[in-house]
């Protein structure tokens, strides 16, 4: 069985297929969301999910999150003394979403289909699928997000011919798709996004109005009150429901602070964020050659697609009320099992067929000559167009540019500004040629984009027929097997946290954040409570446990409205 | 398989249409499984959806800029468009001169009259001259297609296709008008009778006037009646017809009242006089009509028709020898001038009958002759009269002149000399007009005696006489610069060449001729920029003649860009004539692109036209020679030899094709036919690679002494030719002077870039130094070849072989495992396994053979070659179990094939049971398939046969014939070691020790370390 997991910045989820239909596996506390959190204590456990959300507001220095935004590159983030890869610290997310999956479904796991954006390059997809990797998974397939959107979207139309938007924005990035479904077929027609763009971005804002108002320096704060600043502040963001204004309450050293916000002032502050939203999506109708009136649905995807304030964007921007016939929060990770299922060959998807795209372009850098003779470095030729169908194979011709040039460097570039500089560098392939007046040799560079998005070049030299071929892999942090064995067997010295104690855990956590807000009395009575639960622990006591955890629960929920 | 098999629909433009087929398709080739079918699939689909947009641009006038409206609205009202004064507004407003919006705005307008394009001459003169055009002509067609600016500058020059100011109709009618209006002018001009009809029908009914419009009718009208056969015309027919005329007369004659100075329309009713044959008014009609547009070409053809009309012969023929002057190419000229010459001549032949001895009309009659290319017939005429005294210039100047026509040069040469002896007889003091009109052609007659020589290939006279010509002041001195460009091309003297060219065009802007040769000139010095700008002029001023396309697609194939020079070839055939030049450039570019069937078979058309009718080619040679060429490529030879023969006989002499014999021939292994034909090359024209051919093959024939002359002759040529250098290095090393060898390679080494050159050089070095028992410098010449080229499996085997010479096994080992983990299996690899396999066998280290052998079989499977080397060294060891083993799975991996292991089986056997009897049926098997006698390792298997059936004497007589013969490629030793190791093993069967002995010792003095030698003699010396 092949599973599908959405891999997201703020929550990730993993889903089956089972006989017609996918479905979301629940975790180990019962819920379908697992928060991309980790936290490792000082002995080395770890805890993964909302137990290491909990454990971050009291230790902010041992937990790391949102490090899918980082994915692909080579910040290691510090967790007390130890140091992540952000494919590492992924890998552990979903080594915990495999057991759940495993305890949950009765059966080893071992291939998935991960998602991740449409506008992940090269290197971050890669990266991700070696998270998978560490984490015990053969990765079967890497799916663009919106693409498993719009599978799990597309699905129950099957027959109708529908071009529709997906609206994905995330916790960490956003992005646009759009599809074409005609009779079992499903076209992806163009994607664009922005990596740097998300749910987080909105909570930052409402912070930054939080410290202009109060006059507070959010820099100076020590890592454990910037957490709680933040945690406060995407309460207050989710808070405008139905209301026209919002709370955020918070503490700061001994001070206690509130702050009201209307919708309108928000809006205003977000004009920035929403413009940026605004652009990806022009760029993706332009390249798809569809105007917004063709389009017959707008579906929305990613949890920050939940906040009132996207939606009345979105609702202005496309002049109609976006589809959500499917929970935002679910509908990639639905999209991604069933890719699994289409690529098992599933009998109830069998007969789709998907054809996608490369969501940026790649080319080479060549030599210009102006006008007047000279000769200009650092321009960039595009091979493959961004929204070219893949798989896609494309070839140009190179000529010498200047005199008794002895060989030819094909740098091998990803991005989209004319000059080669500002585009991702790739690698590069050397080929010699027999020396000669500028022009006279030539090679063919051909480019071929396979539906992994793994990008091979050939460069062949036209005069000696010889041939040289890269498959691109990323220089940076790219890892043989050997090394991949050893970071696996580094992860699995590390302990983890035992799941049939994680609810117990969650509460020990909660309750220890909870004693640090508190003053007084308050403090005394949670710490009497808590010691009380540590003793029942103690005695292992199943029926005993669960008792007094529902009463800790009870009392905390209580305690926690009050303050 | 075209895009729309790919896409199993028919051909169409309609998008939704070719979705559906796409996504049909799609379902057999998903992308997941098929990812090839798919790429070819969608190839095919974005390919379809690109040819229907490309005339499919939809309009969006939302969009549009303040200007783009300005200019529809400006467009959209006729009145205003057709307005000069309207459009210097237009281009007056900021948009067009602001610095920042200019550029934009100009590419507005371009685009937008790209579409939009009835309007005025006089408003395009405009747009020309303000935006300075015709000067930024060659940058905007690199922006805008050359063929638009072209469309607009003529607009600004050639008349209108109508008087604009004349057409009344409603706004949104005229476009629509026009456009028929343009397309009815276009097929009365194509004599296309069926679509006259309906336009003139359909324009009829728009609501719209305009008396061009009633012109064409009556032209329509004219030419319907031009199509009847006259010659069978019944006098009611004839009588019916005149009527017609007369009706149109009425017709134009109203226009004609109504637009009493309308060129166009006095014109046509000039036609139709002259169709009613009433000349001299047809005459007054085109007279006026030239008073008002006197340089109108179209109204002197018209006067020059009716004076043929009239009977006026020699008028009418002047007058079209003065347009063909103007219009090279006016074929209707030209036929009506022939026409009138012919009607001269029969004036003259009259007059001649009258007067048989009238010289003066004879020489008319034979002018008009050569002036109708009746060649002969003029020849005829002038060679029936002896000239006056003061006719002799005149007569040998047009006899000369036919002659030179009829390329009889000496003849010609006889009349020009006859010619200016008259002007050199001529006394000075003479200056009569006569006399100064005769000295006046004294530097033409030079300039023909000049250009006879030349056509002689009698260069330094054709010099001579062409440089008087161009000191003396004449009207025909262009033709003298002229026939100078040419003589210092084909003397190769291309710098002269090109100043020659450049006086030229000083005097004469659009010469073809000058063009021309500067482009060839250029080209052969390596000015590309300067060969292509030449001649595109050239094409400019003679776009038929074939030669500057030529020399363009010569510069693409130079640059090996098929597609540039297949462009150029589409240019020329896209003019609809046919060229056998440009068919054989076509050839060419083929046959660059390996495209050999297919050049071959343009070439076949070229040679059948080429009998069939008259070509533009000056022989055929060429084309056979390409045609041969590419039979070569296709590895035809015998059908390649025949076209060669070909050649041969259409030029005993020709300077390249005996070598070219020779190479085939050697290809086809006829190898003293080969010498045969690079001795001819040699004595025609020799060359260096000619003797390097002929030294090959000399060494070939062990003729050492020869070839060694052959390739000292071509170091004559070149002194620093490499190859010639290596190869007599080969022979020195033949005859065992390595000193000199190595000087010799040494030389050669010095000029070589090429790296295989290198790589055979410092392997013959190596190998020359290890004969001198050089070694540690041969094993540098080996570390020399690692730095520069890696190690490589071409190699490692011989410096295994050097390293065990100098005992150090552990490097020979370490060089081959080396090459066995790092590359790809070949012949080569396949070489350093089996050695590998032996040397660690032989040295003992029987486990680590093994695994070798296991290693080996992972990497690059299973091969006969491998067991068997395993086998020889269990054979070696006394292992005889585990040899048989091993040579029997040699022998059925290796079954078919010559090469086989049953001689190694057969000994094993032996050795595992001396007893055994039944050996013959082995040795009957290994004949089946006989090993081919070529080196001495094929001499020791049958030897080794012979000696299992104990056939001692045979055994000893062909190891013998074995150590005779020459090396093994790529072995160094001057014998094989292992052939003496098998005659060792011979005489120790025959028990004769003492040769024996002697045997291994001198295998192993070859070798100089070798374990199993050494044991032998370690063994032997015992008994």
């Amino acid at each position: 069985m092949i599973v599908g997991i959405d891999l997201g910045t703020t929550n990730s989820l993993i889903g089956y297929f089972d006989g017609d239909k996918a479905k979301i596996i629940p975790n180990k506390l019962g819920e379908n969301l697992t928060p991309s959190v980790v936290s490792i204590d000082g002995d080395g456990t770890v805890y993964v999910g909302k137990t290491a959300k909990e454990r971050k507001q009291t230790h902010p220095n041992e937990t790391a999150d949102v490090f899918k935004r980082s994915m692909g590159s080579t910040k290691e983030y510090e967790l007390g003394d130890r140091k992540f890869l952000p494919e590492e610290l992924s890998s552990l997310i979903l080594k915990s979403l495999k057991e759940d999956a495993e305890e949950f479904l009765g059966q080893e796991i071992k291939e998935a289909v991960i998602s991740v954006p449409a506008y992940f390059n090269d290197a971050q997809r890669k990266a991700t699928k070696k998270a998978g990797e560490l984490a015990g998974f053969v990765v079967e397939r890497i799916v663009s997000e919106p693409t498993a959107a719009a599978i799990a979207y597309g699905l129950d139309k099957k027959n109708a011919d529908t071009k529709f938007l997906v609206f994905d924005l995330g916790g960490g990035t956003f992005d646009v798709s759009i599809l074409e479904l005609y009779d079992n077929i499903m076209e992806v027609r163009a994607v664009a996004g922005d990596n740097f763009l998300g749910g987080e971005d909105f909570t930052q804002i409402i912070e930054q109005m939080f410290a202009k108002d109060k006059d507070v320096d959010l820099d100076e704060l020590d890592v454990k009150t910037r957490v709680h600043v933040r945690k406060q502040a995407e309460l207050c963001k989710l808070g405008f429901e139905d209301d026209k204004t919002s709370t955020m309450k918070c503490k700061i050293g001994e001070e206690s602070y509130e702050y009201q916000v209307s919708l309108s002032d928000y809006e205003k502050a977000c004009q920035l964020l929403l413009a940026k939203i605004k652009r990806p999506i022009e760029r993706s109708l332009k390249d798809a050659n569809i105007k917004l009136a063709d389009i017959d649905e707008v579906i929305l995807v990613g949890g920050a697609t939940k906040l009132p304030i996207v939606r009345r964007f979105v609702s202005r921007l496309f002049g109609r009320l976006p589809n959500t016939d499917i929970n935002p929060d679910e509908v990639v990770a639905v999209g991604a099992a069933t890719q699994a299922a289409m690529k098992e060959r599933n009998e109830a998807v069998r007969e789709v067929i998907l054809t996608d795209v490369c969501p940026f372009t790649l080319g080479t850098e060549v030599v210009v000559t102006r006008s007047g003779g000279y000769k200009e470095n650092g321009h960039y030729l595009p091979i493959i167009e961004r929204n070219t169908v893949i798989p896609t194979s494309k070839t140009e011709r190179l000529y010498t540019a200047g005199d008794n040039q002895s060989e030819i460097r094909v740098k091998i570039l990803q991005g989209e500004s004319r000059y080669a500089r500002n585009n991702v560098y790739l690698g590069d392939i050397v080929v010699a040629v027999p020396v000669g007046p500028a022009g006279q040799e030539a090679v063919d560079v051909t480019y071929t984009y396979d539906v992994n998005s793994i990008l091979e070049v050939i460069v062949k030299v036209i005069s000696t027929k010889a041939t040289k071929k890269v498959i691109i892999k990323n220089e940076d942090n790219d890892m043989t097997d050997e090394e991949i064995e050893e970071r696996m067997k580094a992860l699995e010295s590390l302990k983890i946290h035992p799941r049939e104690q994680e609810e117990n855990k969650l509460l020990m956590f909660r309750g220890d954040r909870m004693y640090e807000e508190a003053t007084g009395d308050r403090r005394r009575l949670i710490q009497q409570r808590m010691t009380e639960f540590e003793a029942i622990l103690d005695k292992q006591d199943k029926n005993a446990i669960s008792k007094a955890r529902e009463e800790l629960k009870e009392f905390l929920d209580a305690m926690e409205e009050d303050m | 398989m075209n895009i729309w098999d790919i896409l199993g629909c028919e051909e169409s433009k309609d998008k939704e249409y070719l979705k559906t087929a796409y996504r049909r398709k799609l379902k057999s080739v998903n992308p997941e499984d098929d990812s090839e079918g798919f790429m070819r699939l969608r190839q095919a689909y974005e390919e379809a959806v690109r040819l229907a947009d490309v005339d499919d641009a939809s309009v969006d006038e939302s969009q549009d800029s303040a200007l783009l409206k300005e200019m529809k609205e400006l467009y959209k009202n006729y009145s205003r468009r057709i307005c000069l004064e309207e459009w210097e507004k237009l281009l007056d407003r900021d948009e067009f001169v602001a610095l920042d919006t200019a550029p934009d705005s100009f590419d507005a307008l371009i685009k937008f009259l790209m579409e939009k394009f009835f309007i005025p001459k006089e408003i395009w003169k405009l747009i020309v001259d303000r935006f300075d055009i015709e000067d930024r002509a060659k940058e905007l067609s690199e922006v805008y297609s050359e063929g638009f600016i072209e469309y607009v500058i003529n607009n600004s020059v050639y008349d209108d296709i109508l008087d604009y100011s004349l057409l009344e109709c409603r706004d949104e009618l005229v476009d629509k008008f026009l456009e028929r209006y343009y397309n009815l002018d276009v097929a009365i001009r194509k004599h296309d009778y069926k679509s006259q009809i309906e336009l003139i029908q359909i324009i009829s009914q728009m609501d719209a006037y305009h008396p061009y419009f009633e012109m064409l009718k009556i032209k329509s009208k004219l030419q319907e009646q031009e199509n009847i056969d006259k010659d069978n015309e019944s006098s009611e027919e004839l009588q019916a017809r005149k009527e017609i005329y007369n009706e149109l007369y009425q017709d134009a004659i109203l226009l004609h009242s109504d637009f009493p100075e309308d060129v166009n329309i006095l014109a046509i009713c000039g036609d139709v006089k002259l169709l009613l044959g009433d000349y001299e008014e047809a005459g007054q009609y085109y007279d006026k009509a030239l008073d008002i547009k006197p340089d109108n070409y179209g109204l002197k053809g018209k006067v020059a028709e009716q004076k043929l009309c009239m009977g006026e012969y020699a008028k009418a023929r002047d007058l079209f020898m003065e347009l063909l002057r103007v219009n090279h190419y006016d074929n209707n000229a030209r036929a009506s001038m022939i026409r009138a010459n012919l009607g001269l001549i029969q004036e003259l032949t009259k007059k001649r009958n009258d007067n048989p001895e009238d010289k003066k009309v004879q020489m008319e009659i034979s002018w008009s002759l050569y002036q109708i290319y009746k060649f002969e017939d003029s020849l005829k005429v002038l060679d029936e009269f002896a000239p006056d005294e003061s006719q002799i210039c005149e007569y040998n100047n047009l006899k000369g002149r036919v002659y030179l026509c009829l390329r009889d040069f000496h003849n010609a040469l006889t009349c020009f000399h006859n010619w200016k002896q008259a002007i050199d007889a001529i006394p000075s003091e003479d200056d009569s007009k006569d006399a100064e009109d005769k000295r006046k052609r004294y530097g033409y007659v030079h300039y023909l005696i000049g250009d006879c020589h030349l056509k002689l290939e009698e260069y330094s006279v054709a010099r001579e006489y062409l440089k008087k010509a161009l000191s003396i002041e004449h009207e025909e001195i262009v033709l003298s610069y002229e026939a100078i460009c040419e003589l210092e091309y084909v003397t190769e003297n291309y710098e002269q060449c090109i100043a020659a060219c450049e006086e030229l065009i000083a005097i004469e802007k659009r010469s073809f001729i000058a063009y021309n040769y500067l482009s060839k000139s250029s080209l052969k010095l390596d000015f590309i920029k300067e060969a292509i700008d030449a001649s595109n002029k050239a094409m400019e001023i003679y776009p038929y003649i074939a030669e500057p396309y030529e020399t363009q697609i010569d510069v693409y194939l130079r640059f090996n860009q098929i597609d540039g020079a297949k462009a150029i070839v589409d240019r020329y055939q896209a003019m609809d004539i046919d060229s056998d030049r440009i068919n054989y450039c076509y050839a060419r570019i083929l046959a660059t692109d390996n495209k050999f069937t297919e050049a071959i078979e343009v070439l076949d058309k070229i040679l059948l036209e080429y009998q069939e009718h008259s070509s533009d080619l000056e022989n055929t040679i060429k084309v056979y020679n390409l045609k041969a060429n590419c039979l070569d490529m296709l590895n035809q030879l015998e059908e390649a030899l025949k076209v060669f023969e070909k050649v041969v006989e259409l030029e005993p002499n020709h300077r390249t094709v005996y070598g070219r014999m020779g190479d085939i021939l050697k290809e086809q292994g006829k190898l003293s036919q080969a010498l045969e034909m690079y001795s001819k090359q040699i004595e025609l024209a020799p060359s260096v690679v000619a003797y390097i051919n002929r030294g090959n093959l000399n060494r070939f024939f062990h003729k050492y002494k020869t070839a060694l002359e052959d390739y000292n002759a071509a170091l004559k040529l070149e002194p620093n030719n490499s190859f010639c250098h290596s190869r007599i290095g080969l022979i020195y090393e033949h005859h065992r002077e390595f000193d000199k060898a190595l000087e010799s390679y040494e030389e050669a080494f010095m000029n070589t870039a090429d790296d295989n050159g290198k790589i055979q050089l410092y392997t013959y070095k190596a190998r020359t130094l290890q004969c001198m028992n050089r070694f540690q410098e041969s094993m540098d010449v080996y570390n020399a070849y690692i730095e520069e080229f890696g190690l490589n499996p071409d190699i490692a085997y011989d410096i295994s072989e050097l390293a065990l010479r100098m005992g150090n096994v552990s490097y020979a080992t370490s060089v081959l495992e080396d090459c066995i983990t790092n590359f790809d299996f070949d012949e080569n690899v396949k070489q350093c396994v089996i050695q590998l396999i032996n040397i660690l066998g032989d040295e003992g280290y029987l486990s680590r053979a093994n695994e070798a052998l296991q290693f080996a079989v992972n990497r690059f499977g299973k091969h006969a070659g491998f067991y068997a080397a395993m086998g020889a060294v269990f054979r070696n060891k006394g292992i005889y179990d585990q040899a048989v083993k091993h040579y029997e799975t040699a022998v059925k991996l290796d079954i078919d094939n010559k090469q086989n292991y049953y001689s190694e089986l057969v000994e094993v056997i032996k050795k595992k049971n001396p007893l055994r009897q039944d050996l013959k049926k082995y040795v009957e098997k290994a004949l089946i398939n006989p090993v081919e006698m070529t080196n001495p390792h094929a001499y020791i298997k049958m030897s080794r046969l012979n000696r299992a059936v104990k056939k001692y004497k045979e055994a000893l007589s062909i190891i013998e014939k074995g150590l005779n013969i020459k090396r093994c490629a790529g072995c160094f030793y001057g014998a094989c070691h292992d052939a003496l190791y098998e005659k060792g093993l011979i005489y120790e069967a025959m028990k004769d020790y003492e040769n024996a002995r002697l045997c291994y010792k001198q295998a192993l003095s070859i070798c100089g370390h070798n374990a199993l030698y050494e044991e032998c003699i370690k063994r032997i010396e015992g008994k």
